[in-house]
């Protein structure tokens, strides 16, 4: 059993690789640019598709050199439509309860960066590739499910399925699988690991390193 | 044909022998002008018995029924079993798969087949059914459920993966992510080469042309979902009762049923049966077989025995018919007058032919020597029944005495054996005086007997000279051994007794030693719920009580701390994530092209990889396979199904198990509330697991003490046995005072004297202590099956005592009683028994072993007692007593 734990954690490992392959592999930029929706009352699809249409824009700004420039478009969106403190602490599992306030609070807001810097930097430039929303579906009366699917100009396509939850701020995402890939399982597995071998203080430090190479990459 | 005998000579004063009236010698020679038409009669009657008893005869099978019904444990027993009658009697299966997933696949198929036959199945149940799978996440403890989650978590990139693609392409491609470049930063590779085995295993297994498909469901390990590998469907079967197995229909349909869903040894599964039913069954198969086995056996070895101690194959006829006869007729009595035999009466057939062959062997050897003296066949025969009738009769009388001593005791089981065992005796006694002369007396005599006698064995032992060493040794070891002798163990566990080679029996054992606590469970009958919880808290306080169930066990506490872990375990492994996909591609193609590329991943590993080894012998199956199947499609999708394995399964259990429902008292499934709460009364149930290892006897007693001094009308197993065993060692107690009372009585009135009754009883008693003391040394125990050693002991030693000291007490010097026939006799006889009967200490049976055993050192001591001690004390007692014999 302990066996087959590492062997999963190693395809965990080598599919983090492989969920975030495709975006980092983008194109150039194209032209097309829509005024973003207010979204804050808005139902699960809008929520998604208001997101997607914001990473197509970010694409669109791809480039060496504009980084930052995704950086700060995609922050408030990103904050506002994912639950970032719930996935936090979903991230952590029962590790969270074992940190103080202080360190929570510290800990979600480098988490947050190293979110919406992984955004930035792997959605980095535009080559043609089209969100389209499949369907959604309630899983239990507050979480839903929306299904939708990234085809790249090369007709490849990916399944990316959202998971929203309804809070006091409405509909917000607390999970994204990536061809079946769950987000949080992959980051939970790698930061709780980093957290047992090296402490608090190692996983802010190493949160801050893939900010950091995020944007020295891109 | 008749002739006059000639008158008593000097030596038969000499020897002290009473002359007999002339009433009884007529008696006797018409007896013998009749010798014929007695032995037309015997024969007819014979026959007639042999009829009746081959139409009528019955063992009753229910092992509870040997305790009488009136002791308590059994009255709250059979309340028990009235209010929860599907926990009674039932067939335990125990299915086995080749992978946990399967196995319960299995289970749930077989338990639903079963379900549809309510005629012969009432009650089907499974313990870990699909309330318990979609549940058993709530059964977790906090802590539990983190480990799950953290695990699930881990797993989750893979097993969606997979689920995605169920397929030789899908295991490829994850292989491939493992062991392709980017996978080559990664330190740990430990866990991976479990998995590159599993699959080598297979793809061998197909290479092969067996089935073994990869257990992923094992590699996930028992809390994912699918659970252990070893099922239980607990059946309870409608017996039939009037049949000598009544569980047998039931066991015939199961089996047919999995043949009939494929449950097949080829297929990888195994479905034992076990528990209370089918052990009954076992128990019932193998003491009918090994009772007529070992009674052939008995006989056979007894008639060789004989020929050679009687030095005559016509005397050897005569006993051994004689016993078959008075067997015969024994059995149709029992039957007749007793009424159907049970388990431990059967063994009046140990009784019988122990002391059956004694009185035999007296009367013949008697008849050689007098056949020596008289050189006559018809005033022998007359001679020895005249001088055997009173010892006979004594014996017979005792012997039947102590059998009877059974009859007033709790164990219904024993006192049916005294019974018919009692009565036996007196009919054995018929048979010797009867029709043996009648045998005897139409059968020429050998010229070699009538020319000398072959006796006296004991002639040249110096006992009497060392009369007083004998008699302080045995003083000495005697006292000795007896706080030995006091603190052999009586082990009530039946389970020992069985035969192992049986199916039931050896998965019984096997369950045994891995859980002996969810086997022996107590039951508590209270009259509510609320009185059941407030019984299982207190009981849950006791120690040797692991713990205590009530219905209420079964609604798990901390439900929304749990919900609100399960919920975070949604998100992070959405149901929708394990949906598996369309069954597998079918095209053979694909997977060739798959195995292909899978090849191609394993030769990229580097020899010094941690996973070179695995990938070495996977890739070496693989190559193995191409070369010679490979161009057979149904080789490739059979390759595909055993690669694939149990993994569709699993992930559907998976999945099962990560969607539980609030569990209420009331939500929860209806035959496990059945099996806790009676609906009709509201009497409900409390379960008892012990924290002991209840495979030790001690153990066991200690668990049901405890739980008795908390609720005294506790039942269950562990109760029973304990109670049984209890009720057992009394009655054997019990009927062991009032044998030896109405012993010590008859031979008193009949011997006039105190002294001389204490004499017949020294060796019966030195020979008690001595066989109960070796016994402890050898590390023997006394059970259900040996204990029936102590009423023979009895029977036996009594007799010979009589036989002894009523030739001493007639007059005779000691040493001119060591001179004659008789103690050959009781040597013969002895051995007999020691022979027929310890043939069975080489048995299969541990049940027959250990009576064989029991029985041997038991007639080792009483022959050593009688023979040896018994004149030393004579020689000692006689006192002025004169050695006339020395003078000869």
């Amino acid at each position: 059993m302990t066996h087959f734990r590492s062997a999963f954690s190693l395809a965990r490992r080598t599919l983090l690789a492989m969920a975030f392959l495709t975006s980092a592999a983008l194109g150039a930029p194209a032209a097309s640019t829509q005024t973003p929706q207010v979204q804050s009352a808005a139902d699960p699809r809008h929520v998604v598709e208001h997101f997607h249409d914001t990473l197509i824009r970010a694409m669109h700004k791809g480039g060496k050199t504009a980084f930052d420039t995704r950086y700060a478009m995609l922050d408030p969106v990103i904050r506002r439509t994912f639950d970032l403190p719930y996935i936090g602490r979903a991230v952590l599992g029962p590790y969270w309860s074992k940190l103080n306030p202080e360190q929570q609070k510290t800990f979600l807001e480098h988490f947050a960066r190293n979110t919406v810097a992984t955004y930035a930097g792997r959605f980095n430039l535009y080559s043609g590739e089209r969100f389209a929303t499949l369907n959604e579906q309630t899983l239990q009366p507050n979480l839903r499910v929306v299904d939708t699917q990234l085809a790249e100009s090369g007709g490849k396509t990916h399944r990316f399925s959202y998971l929203l939850r309804r809070t006091t701020e409405g509909w917000q995402v607390v999970n994204v699988l990536v061809d079946r890939i769950s987000n949080i399982a992959v980051q939970r597995s790698e930061y709780t690991a980093i957290l047992r071998d090296k402490g608090f203080d190692g996983l802010i430090a190493r949160l801050d390193a893939m900010t950091k190479s995020m944007r020295e990459s891109s | 044909m008749s002739s006059a005998d000639p008158p008593p000579d000097s030596e038969e004063r000499i020897l002290g022998r009473p002359v007999p009236s002339p009433i009884a010698m007529a008696f006797a020679e018409r007896m013998q002008r009749h010798a014929r038409a007695i032995l037309v009669a015997a024969t007819v009657l014979t026959l007639a018995c042999g009829f009746y008893v081959a139409r009528n005869f019955t063992i009753n099978t229910d092992t509870d029924a040997l305790l009488s019904p009136d002791l308590p444990s059994q009255r709250d027993q059979a309340e028990l079993s009235r209010i929860f009658p599907q926990l009674e009697d039932t067939i335990v299966a125990v299915v086995e798969g080749p992978t946990p997933a399967l196995s319960r696949q299995a289970a749930a198929r077989l338990a639903e087949a079963l379900q549809k036959q309510k005629a012969l199945f009432p009650d089907v149940y499974r313990p870990e059914g699909d309330f318990f799978l979609r549940n058993g996440l709530l059964y977790l403890d906090a802590p539990e459920l983190d480990v799950i989650a953290e695990r699930l978590t881990q797993a989750q990139p893979m097993i969606s993966s997979l689920a995605g693609e169920l397929s030789v392409r899908g295991i490829a491609d994850l292989i491939g992510l493992a062991v392709g470049p980017e996978a080559q930063s990664v330190p740990d590779l430990s866990g991976f080469d479990t998995l590159l085995t599993n699959l080598a295993s297979a793809v061998e297994s197909a290479n092969a042309g067996q089935f073994r498909p990869v257990a992923w469901s094992r590699l996930m390990g028992p809390t994912m979902g699918a659970g252990a590998s070893t099922q239980f469907v607990i059946v309870k079967p409608r017996l039939d009762t009037a049949s000598l197995e009544p569980a047998e229909p039931a066991i015939e349909a199961i089996r047919r049923i999995e043949a009939n869903l494929g449950l097949t040894a080829e297929q990888g599964f195994r479905i034992r049966l076990t528990g209370p039913a089918a052990l009954d069954t076992a128990q019932i198969e193998s003491a009918t077989e090994g009772a007529s086995g070992t009674t052939l056996l008995s006989f056979g070895l007894l008639a060789i025995l004989l020929g050679f101690g009687l030095h005559s194959l016509r005397m050897m006829l005569a006993v051994v018919s004689t016993l078959l006869m008075s067997f015969v007729w024994s059995a149709a009595f029992g039957l007749a007058v007793v009424g159907p035999f049970n388990l431990i009466s059967i063994a009046f057939a140990v009784l019988f032919i122990g002391l059956g062959v004694d009185f035999g062997i007296q009367f013949c050897v008697r008849y050689g020597e007098d056949l020596a003296r008289l050189r006559r066949r018809l005033p022998a025969v007359r001679s020895a029944l005249l001088y055997a009738v009173r010892p006979l009769t004594l014996a017979a009388a005792a012997a039947a005495i102590s059998f009877y001593s059974a009859l007033p005791t709790d164990y219904s089981g024993l006192s049916a054996l005294g019974a018919v065992a009692g009565s036996s005796m007196l009919i054995a006694l018929g048979g010797t005086l009867i029709v043996l002369p009648a045998f005897l007396s139409i059968m020429a005599a050998g010229k070699r007997h009538m020319e000398r006698a072959r006796f006296g064995l004991f002639r040249h032992l110096p006992i009497y000279r060392h009369r007083r060493a004998v008699t302080l040794a045995a003083a000495l070891i005697g006292v000795a051994a007896l706080p030995l002798a006091l603190a052999t163990p009586f082990d009530f566990d039946p389970a020992k007794l069985q035969d192992s080679r049986q199916e039931a029996v050896r998965t019984f054992n096997g369950l045994r030693r891995a859980d002996s606590a969810s086997l022996y469970t107590i039951d508590v009958l209270t009259p509510n719920l609320n009185a059941a919880d407030a019984l299982a808290e207190r009981l849950n306080g006791v120690k040797s009580v692991k713990h205590a169930l009530t219905l209420d066990s079964f609604v798990p506490e901390k439900q929304d701390e749990k919900f609100a872990k399960i919920q975070e375990l949604t998100l992070i492994l959405p149901p929708f994530s394990l949906v598996i996909a369309p069954t597998p591609s079918q095209d053979a193609n694909a997977v060739r092209a798959a195995l292909s590329d899978l090849r191609k991943h394993l030769a990229a590993v580097p020899r010094d990889s941690p996973i070179a080894e695995p990938a070495r012998r996977l890739g070496l199956a693989l190559d193995r396979f191409r070369s010679r199947r490979a161009e057979d499609n149904r080789a490739v999708l059979d390759l595909q199904r055993q690669m694939v394995g149990d993994l569709p399964e699993t992930i559907r259990m998976l999945s099962e198990a990560l969607q539980p429902q609030p569990i209420t008292r009331e939500s929860l499934p209806q035959d496990l509330r059945d099996r806790y709460l009676d609906p009709k009364t509201g009497q409900a149930r409390v379960e008892v697991f012990s924290s002991l290892d209840l495979n030790n006897s001690k153990n066991l007693e200690r668990f049901v003490r405890d739980v008795q001094t908390v609720a005294p009308r506790a039942t269950g197993a562990p109760v029973l046995l304990v109670e049984a065993a209890r009720a057992i060692v009394g009655a054997f107690r019990l009927s062991t005072v009032l044998a030896a009372i109405g012993i010590f009585a008859l031979l008193l009135l009949v011997l006039r004297n105190p002294g001389k009754v204490l004499l017949v009883f020294l060796p019966l008693t030195l020979a008690g202590v001595l066989t109960s003391a070796t016994m402890n040394v050898l590390g023997m125990s006394f059970n259900l099956a040996n204990i029936i050693v102590l009423p023979l002991l009895i029977g036996l030693g009594v007799a010979f005592g009589i036989y002894f000291v009523l030739r001493w007490a007639e007059g005779a010097h000691v040493e001119q009683v060591l001179r004659t026939s008789m103690p050959d006799a009781v040597l013969l006889s002895g051995m007999a028994t020691m022979i027929s009967f310890g043939s069975m200490a080489v048995a299969k049976t541990p049940g027959m072993a250990i009576l064989g055993q029991t029985l041997s050192i038991a007639l080792f001591h009483v022959l050593l007692c009688v023979l040896v001690v018994l004149p030393a004390v004579l020689g000692i007692v006689q006192g002025r007593r004169s050695p006339l014999v020395r003078s000869e």
